[in-house]
């Protein structure tokens, strides 16, 4: 059995189908840590397995790409998803996006204890109710800022995101790689409320049924009515490329062909990069200081946990094999391998 | 007397025995996530583990030693699990 270090299973979507793959052995999307950067861990999200020419009428098209953070505050019946990165534009087969992640590129910005609290109900694995409060803030990454839900958990922890306590952002664990391709509109097609649409790069969801225009050439995005008996108007259409909005339009659509307004990959990722360090960094010190060997407990304890978040993510349980990375979390603290250690 | 598929069958079953051991200790130290290594769901994933690792080094059907040596792993390894109730 291999234990991997970044595992990748495609979990939904017509681009993972084999029919669009380039190597039938991998999975359609990729993940993995920036090459060029050997002394941080950077993450990149891409389809580079998706064989996009075999993709029909893809010129001209869109594209929306989110990859998020799961983790579980605590609650093992309850996902919380924080988006950590996001892009959109125009989709070209010959520059296919890649989407990055860097976690020591993140930081709060907003106090914790000034985040205002929204109290909301879990249901408990006893029967009870028990209450989490819920708060909004801001992420910032680089130059962007993401607006995140944080969540402060009950009773101790205190968290701005899944995967932030205090001032520790974690790599490791569950993440999920969507990447939508829409199809662009031409003026006169037909549109349907609450349906996403393109046109070079600007996605929206459309307010009215009617019919798509522009006023020119992707500019001034508008829906008109479809009935020339009807009554007349135009509705300007505004930007919206919410990520729980469009996860939850498009899983209403798994049956569709790659023929469709809209074709897409969602992909899940598990990283056990820290977990796998502290487990050499634990081998490494008992090999150049131990005398008793009791400190292989650790080594112990770590190896199980690996094992476990391996086999659940592999048969696609992926909400324990996060709820067994969180725990592996305080334990990994300051283990990194020293190789300039004097052995 | 067992037969490769025997093994193979162990060796799945110790793997769910593992995460699943490490889920429930895991879902209820998430904290600290740690716990005493005499924990008996612990000790009983530590073993399953060596017993993999033995496993993994072993080759049925080459002498008669090595083949009692994988049963008794393959017992072992069937008496750790057997709560787990998918054995046929």
């Amino acid at each position: 059995m291999e234990i991997k270090n970044i595992l990748v299973k495609d979990s939904n979507g017509q681009l993972a189908e084999d029919a669009y793959k380039l190597d039938l052995s991998k999975d359609a999307a990729g993940v993995y840590f920036d090459p060029e950067e050997l002394n941080t861990r950077i993450l990149k999200f891409s389809p580079n397995n998706v064989n996009f020419d075999a993709v029909p009428n893809l010129n001209p098209s869109s594209y929306v790409a989110f990859a998020t953070y799961n983790g579980t505050l605590g609650y093992s019946n309850r996902m919380f998803s924080t988006v950590v990165s996001q892009d959109s534009g125009t989709f070209s087969s010959n520059n296919v996006p890649i989407l990055t992640y860097n976690p020591n590129g993140v930081s709060s910005v907003t106090d914790a204890a000034t985040l205002q609290d929204v109290v909301i109900e879990i249901s408990m694995f006893n029967g009870t109710i028990d209450v989490l409060n819920y708060s909004e803030g801001y992420l910032n990454v680089g130059n962007k800022d993401y607006v995140v839900e944080s969540r402060r958990a009950f009773p101790t922890v205190v968290s701005n995101m899944p995967n932030v306590e205090y001032k520790q952002v974690y790599l490791d664990g569950w993440y999920s790689y969507t990447f939508v391709l829409f199809r662009d509109s031409v003026p006169g097609n037909p549109v349907f409320k609450d349906n996403y649409y393109s046109r070079g790069g600007f996605i929206f969801k459309a307010s009215v049924d009617g019919l798509f225009g522009e006023d020119s050439l992707g500019v001034g995005i508008h829906i008109t009515n479809a009935d020339p008996a009807g009554t007349e108007f135009k509705e300007y259409q505004v930007e919206n490329n919410d990520y729980e909005s469009i996860l939850f339009w498009i899983s209403g659509y798994t049956g569709e062909t790659g023929q469709a307004n809209h074709t897409y990959l969602h992909s899940q990722a598990l990283v056990t990069d820290t977990l796998r360090d502290a487990i050499v960094a634990e081998a490494i010190d008992i090999a150049c200081d131990s005398t008793t060997g009791i400190e292989f407990m650790d080594w112990q304890k770590l190896s199980a946990k690996r094992i476990g978040a391996y086999v659940f993510f592999e048969n696609g349980i992926f909400e324990k094999a996060q709820v067994i990375m969180e725990s592996a979390r305080t334990m990994c603290l300051n283990k990194k391998v020293d190789l300039a250690r004097n052995c | 007397m067992i037969a490769l598929q025997d093994v193979w069958s162990a060796v799945d079953h110790a793997y769910e025995a593992i995460a699943e051991l490490q889920f429930q200790i895991a879902d209820r130290s998430r904290i600290s996530g740690d716990v005493d290594i005499f924990n008996k769901k612990q000790t009983r994933s530590t073993m399953l583990l060596a017993y993999l690792g033995a496993l993994d080094e072993l080759r049925l059907n080459i002498t008669i030693v090595e083949n009692r040596i994988v049963e008794r792993l393959y017992n072992n390894i069937k008496t750790l699990t057997k709560d787990i109730r998918r054995w046929d």
